[in-house]
């Protein structure tokens, strides 16, 4: 009797495991009903939300938006645009923040056209939407994505697309020249996106089938190989689903999908919420 | 004006009230104490009636009586006249003691006491008696010491009196300390001094039974803590991952607090119950050991208490 009292008791106290992933579903009051929204990213706290969408803005083209809210069970504000000096002629994409969301990376292609660069803005605050002092990280590469730390960056980059991975040894310092991920290649991997502790890789991947988003651990030295993360599966197997963000409590996935009934070819959706 | 005017009114009610209140009250007490002067002189008229009649023992009990009422000199000498009546020296000694102590230019001693001083002196000496010296280690004071051939009612404090051969206990008692108890023989002809040793009577310390209540209390507290306060907070770690993280940490703080409770109280309990048996044992169990040798027997005897 007492062994079972004080396996109760400590029963009472121990941590309890994360609760199981809920099902994916449409962030509908972010979603616009006329024009493609994709790219998102959520940050830590979960009170902003970071997207691409082609909605009119301040430039013409695909532009970053942002949204907003309390709690993170609130649902989010009205979106705004993230003005700053890469509103611009050229399409922005692929957003991330540093933990502190102070640091802004971003993709944009040039206004003449070609492959895109990585690029880092800052704002004063979290409450502004105003970033400025773009600084060049990598001349061509698509959809950055930083360890919490920030020395180690991960982003696409080629056609076909592959992935790339490049460290850095200060926050001030740039970027060694990157290595190709190798053990991933398949056929075209895109818009990866790294667990903060650089231990898990969450990316979309194009083969014989629609665009879907796979994961892979890393091990002592390279990542293992890629399987379909299940959670981010839609009704719809024709559907595209692609532009994964996993969040920093390595469970959570904001991605988008041109799955058919959504509001328009591109749509943000949030799994494992 | 009509404050002050009050004020006076009422202090003169007060002071005239005490006055009274002083006077009856002196009044209250005189007349006990007169009627104790009354009852004790009764009871000493009927001691005499009865010493009269040869009824020694009742006599005592009479003069004893008003000697609890009234401590007099002269009580204390009509016991001790009684005891030579009855030939019982050494209490008569006592009492004689007694009365000697006590007497004072407005109580002098009795006309007859000499003579009866002398007379026990002789006797003690034809009986044999022996000099016992009576004394008490530590040297408390109020302490009192019993002797076997007395009665229950007749304590004396450290002193030298005069015992026939034979064997008597003595018990030694005083406020804070635990009776003692020791045997004595007497021999004729040989005077003995008697220490008898006391050791302070054990009180049990109030920190055991402070640690384990305190200890009680901190886990009565971790249970309610638990059950209002972590348990809400386990309850918001479910549903999603976002409301997970999101409490988390207060989960983690909640759950700090309720196993400190809980080792904190578990750990007074455990430090309570260790020092009762370990450090704040050995105060409760007093062990006396002592050894003597007299008339070629050897007496060896452990006393311990529980």
């Amino acid at each position: 009797m007492k062994v079972l009292a004080f396996v109760l008791c400590a029963g009472c106290v121990s941590e309890p495991a994360r609760p199981a992933c809920t099902a994916a579903r449409a962030l509908a009051e972010l979603n616009d009903p006329d024009n493609d929204d994709q790219d998102p990213w959520l940050s830590p706290d979960r009170t902003e939300l970071v997207f691409a969408s082609k909605r009119p803005g301040l430039a013409p083209g695909e532009q970053l938006w942002h949204a907003v809210r309390a709690t993170y069970d609130a649902p989010f504000g009205a979106p705004a645009q993230l003005a700053g000096d890469f509103v611009t002629a050229g399409d922005v994409r692929g957003a991330t923040m540093s933990d502190d969301g102070l640091i802004l990376y971003y993709a944009k292609e040039p206004a003449t056209g070609g492959p895109p660069a990585i690029y880092a803005a800052t704002r004063a605050d979290r409450t502004s939407d105003h970033f400025d002092a773009s600084r060049l990280l990598v001349d061509e590469g698509d959809h950055p994505s930083l360890t919490a730390n920030g020395l180690v960056m991960y982003f696409a980059a080629g056609s076909p697309s592959h992935l790339f991975r490049t460290t850095r040894a200060s926050l001030d310092a740039p970027f060694a020249p990157a290595t190709r991920l190798d053990e991933l290649v398949v056929d075209e991997e895109l818009q990866p996106s790294i667990s903060a502790d650089d231990s898990t890789l969450v990316f979309a991947q194009a083969d014989t089938g629609p665009t879907h988003i796979v994961r892979s651990r890393r091990g002592a030295a390279v990542f293992g190989p890629a399987v379909p993360v299940v959670e981010t599966q839609l009704p719809d197997p024709a559907a595209t689903v692609e532009r994964p963000s996993l969040h920093r409590d390595g469970v959570t996935i904001v991605f988008s999908s041109d799955i058919t009934g959504g509001s328009a070819a591109e749509d943000l959706f949030i799994t494992c919420e | 004006v009509q404050r002050s005017h009050a004020s006076g009114i009422w202090i003169s009610v007060v002071r005239s009230f005490d006055v009274r209140w002083f006077v009856v009250s002196c009044a209250l007490i005189m007349l006990q104490r007169a009627a104790r002067a009354d009852e004790a002189d009764e009871l000493v008229a009927k001691g005499q009636a009865l010493a009269e009649q040869g009824e020694w023992t009742q006599a005592i009990d009479r003069f004893k009586a008003a000697d609890a009422a009234r401590p007099t000199a002269k009580h204390a000498c009509l016991i001790g006249l009684a005891y030579t009546r009855r030939e019982l020296w050494p209490q008569a000694e006592l009492f004689f003691a007694r009365c000697r102590n006590r007497a004072t230019a407005a109580e002098p001693l009795p006309t007859w006491y000499a003579g009866a001083m002398a007379e026990l002196q002789g006797k003690l000496a034809d009986a044999g008696a022996v000099a016992v010296a009576l004394a008490i280690d530590p040297p408390v004071a109020n302490a009192r010491i019993t002797l076997s051939s007395f009665a229950a009612d007749e304590q004396l404090e450290a002193q030298t009196i005069h015992l026939a051969p034979g064997r008597y206990v003595v018990i030694a008692e005083a406020p804070d300390f635990q009776p003692a108890r020791r045997e004595i023989v007497v021999v004729a002809g040989q005077p003995q001094n008697v220490m008898i040793h006391l050791d302070r009577r054990f009180r049990p310390s109030r920190v055991p039974p402070g640690l384990v209540i305190g200890g009680a209390a901190a886990l009565a507290g971790a249970l309610a803590f638990d059950a209002f306060v972590l348990q809400p907070a386990r309850d918001a770690l479910a549903g999603t991952n976002a409301a997970y993280d999101a409490n988390l940490d207060a989960f983690r703080t909640k759950r700090a607090v309720t196993i400190g409770m809980f080792a904190g109280g578990a750990a007074l309990v455990l430090a309570g119950v260790a020092l009762r048996f370990t450090v704040y044992r050995h105060r409760e169990a007093s062990i006396q050991a002592s050894a003597g040798v007299r008339d070629g027997a050897a007496l060896f005897a452990v006393e311990w208490r529980r």
